[in-house]
């Protein structure tokens, strides 16, 4: 066997073999682009031949629900992941915003009544708590997922500290109809992470910052000698990741009108997970806020039709793991000589 | 140089937030309990043992014992303070301290078995046999350990909420009692008065604790337990969300869609009740779907009170965490002997409350308002329902 592919090889001259690998990769390269769409089409297919609901409207309504905060983290996580870093600080950033947006309008245990002006000094300072996440990292030379876990420590503390044990009850209208509410059949939740994803998207796909981006994820060096500037490219992408981090808890503070902690917990591993599926890659350079969408609403699907079909608990855990393996088996780049970093 | 400087402040700022994290987690304690344990201490010296007149307010029940209390230290340890039922059983136990006069400190572990067992030894190598605890262990296996640590100080213990199999107050002297709570008869209860709100017939679901935990097992068994009085009830689903009110919410939103008949939802805890009730609630289904919860934190408190759910069962920090630091200073200052005790009795439930509509205000304002239910320390047969083992 192996002797028949020498010789094929060898009857081929150099330049030959060359064009014939560049053709091979861009063969599979395409393959791989389409995977994750082609992955989104079958699912919803088994989904609407295993489960007449699956494509109610209620049902399409919860999906829409359920993929609008994991939307939302994609949208910073997305920059993170195509530097090649990690934002470990996304579940603390979270449960802090959450705590605190409750703490700031109209609750049950104060008299604080400063609604979009608290939403709005909530992200600031979410914000902020990235970009200094971003700074730490480039300044301090601390590699991401230690300085961003710190970070998250900080925040999730900070989030118990502002309720001290006994979360706070929501009262605030405002939240009420942002929750509840709909426009043509779709909620202003899910607009309102549409929104944030597409803004998110547009800086990514058609600015300089978001070419930086990538040329730093695919290449640092390379990017360096270009003329990027590195330090502040990373800071910007952390304060972003940040950003969306705070709006994703205060979304998740308004679907769930409760300020605790525990909002950000689990929240993010299933985006990185989404993220990769969708063809992301962790080691940088490569995915998209095309294969983010795609990959989030993979996710959203496949935890929608489990609940759907109703599995035990236990072997619910099992599918969804085998499901993913699967998933990422057929969408992940394999070009790359290391196999993790 | 520079670098150097930071290095060193760092390293600094990190050794004293660990020493505060090991000896206090939180400052709260150190106004509420410390203090008035300090001005007690003079104040009682002064006072004989058994000179009932002059022993300061507050303490008038304990007054006999207060002389000798007032050299005690009771450490109250716990998982972590950012937990309603956790911080619940640190005040608990604190009010109990303050009734025998006892100085009071809370260890938290963040759920860490080493991290608890390690608190303990340095609690009792700074306070020796001065040194009391009551526990609330960072896991059920760790309690032997607890046991051991304290049997060879010679410290008296309480283990509250879990108890390792085989493990039996009878065999340590010093392990004087083990008190929990009756997870199956507190989750039937709740199915129960979910099922009987439903009129004892319709569709179910059901949302499981996180898989592997004892107390979710528990509760769950308890729901199949009341299903066999309910044969016109049917379970549609059941499903983990883990503790967690998001993942309760997705489920929920689920559910509502494959099931319109839907008429009831039993909720192995509170947080997750809530997260039933927000989706009822996009729906405009609550009150109309019936949601039962367990644990008693202030949000569901405030449901039950609005009749967005119908039941959960406060599981009473106070009572378990109160009487648990009670047995244990007892038995320290003599007044009990933990050995004459006959062995059934040192295996306790305690008491917990039911709160349903009716009753919502009343325990939303001594849980939750005041932080002070009013319980007699010194009356220990008050906090036990019954004994684990008949």
């Amino acid at each position: 066997m192996k002797n028949k592919w020498e010789d094929s090889l060898s009857a081929l001259s150099v330049g030959q073999q060359f064009a014939q690998k560049v053709k091979d990769d861009a063969r599979k390269d395409k393959i791989r682009r389409y995977a994750p769409l082609i992955l989104l089409i079958v699912m919803t297919i088994i989904g609407a031949i295993s489960q007449k609901n699956f494509f109610s409207w209620g049902n399409i309504v919860n999906i829409m629900y359920q993929m609008s905060i994991p939307l939302v983290i994609s949208t910073g996580l997305m920059y993170v992941l195509l530097l090649g870093s990690i934002d470990l600080s996304i579940e603390g950033v979270m449960g802090f915003a959450g705590s605190f947006v409750a703490f700031l309008v109209i609750n049950n245990s104060n008299d604080n009544d400063f609604g979009i002006l608290g939403i709005l000094l909530v992200v600031l300072i979410s914000t902020a708590v990235g970009a200094l996440t971003g700074f730490l990292h480039v300044r301090a030379r601390i590699a991401t997922f230690i300085v961003s876990y710190a970070m998250g420590c900080i925040m999730t503390g900070a989030a118990v500290l502002v309720y001290r044990g006994t979360p706070i009850q929501v009262k605030d209208e405002l939240f009420n109809v942002l929750s509840q509410g709909m426009f043509l059949g779709i909620p202003y939740l899910t607009l309102i992470a549409f929104a944030i994803f597409i803004i998110g998207a547009l800086i990514l796909n058609y600015t300089a910052f978001g070419r930086a981006v990538y040329a730093i994820g695919d290449n640092e060096t390379a990017a360096a000698s270009t003329g990027i500037n590195i330090g502040l490219t990373k800071i910007k992408v952390f304060a972003l990741c940040g950003c969306t981090a705070g709006l994703a808890g205060i979304l998740q503070c308004i679907r769930l009108k409760l300020g605790q902690a525990s909002l950000g917990t689990n929240q993010m591993f299933p985006v990185v997970t989404a993220i990769v599926i969708g063809g992301g890659s962790l080691s940088g350079g490569k995915g998209g806020a095309l294969s983010a969408f795609v990959g989030v609403l993979i996710y959203t699907e496949l935890v929608n039709w489990l609940t759907l079909m109703g599995v035990d608990p236990y072997v619910r855990k099992v599918i969804q793991g085998v499901i993913i393996i699967i998933a990422v088996t057929l969408t992940i780049s394999r070009s790359r000589k290391t196999i993790s970093k | 140089m520079k670098k150097r400087i930071i290095a060193t402040l760092m390293a600094a700022t990190l050794a004293v937030s660990m020493l505060a994290g090991c000896s206090n987690k939180s400052d709260a304690p150190k106004d509420t309990t410390a203090a008035p344990a300090e001005t007690q201490a003079p104040a009682e010296t002064q006072a004989p043992a058994g000179d009932e007149t002059k022993a300061p307010e507050g303490t008038t029940a304990a007054a006999g014992n207060a002389g000798a209390g007032s050299e005690y230290h009771l450490a109250i340890c716990i998982h972590s303070l950012d937990n309603e039922y956790w911080a619940q059983e640190a005040e608990g136990a604190k009010l109990a301290a303050a009734a025998y006069g006892v100085s009071a400190d809370v260890l938290t572990c963040d759920s860490d078995d080493n991290k608890q067992l390690q608190g303990i030894k340095d609690y009792i190598a700074q306070y020796g046999d001065k040194a009391i605890f009551v526990v609330d262990p960072s896991s059920t296996a760790n309690t032997a350990n607890i046991a051991d640590v304290c049997e060879e100080s010679g410290n008296y213990v309480a283990i509250l909420a879990h108890r390792a199999d085989g493990l039996y107050p009878k065999d340590f002297p010093h392990f004087v009692a083990s008190l929990m709570l009756d997870d199956i008869a507190i989750g039937k209860a709740t199915a129960k008065a979910l099922f009987d709100s439903i009129g004892g017939e319709g569709q179910v679901v059901e949302l499981q604790g996180l898989l592997g935990d004892d107390s979710a097992s528990n509760r769950h068994k308890a729901f199949e337990e009341a299903l066999k009085d309910y044969p016109n009830i049917e379970v549609v689903d059941s499903q983990t969300a883990s503790w967690s009110q998001a993942d309760a919410m997705t489920l929920t939103e689920g559910w509502l869609v494959k099931y319109p008949d839907l008429k009831g939802i039993y909720s192995a805890n509170d947080t997750m009740a809530l997260g039933a009730v927000e989706a009822l609630k996009n729906k405009n289904l609550n009150g109309q779907i019936k949601v039962s919860g367990c644990d008693g934190i202030e949000a569901a408190l405030n449901a039950v009170k609005d009749g967005d759910m119908v039941i959960t069962n406060a599981n009473d920090g106070y009572m378990i965490a109160g009487y648990g630091a009670s047995y244990a200073i007892q038995a320290a200052m003599g007044t009990l002997d933990p050995t004459t005790l006959p062995d059934g009795e040192r295996l306790i439930f305690c008491k917990t409350t039911l709160v349903t509509e009716e009753n919502a205000d009343d325990i939303i304002n001594k849980f939750i308002t005041t932080k002070n239910p009013g319980y007699d320390y010194n009356d220990l047969s008050f906090c036990i329902d019954k004994y684990q083992e008949n």
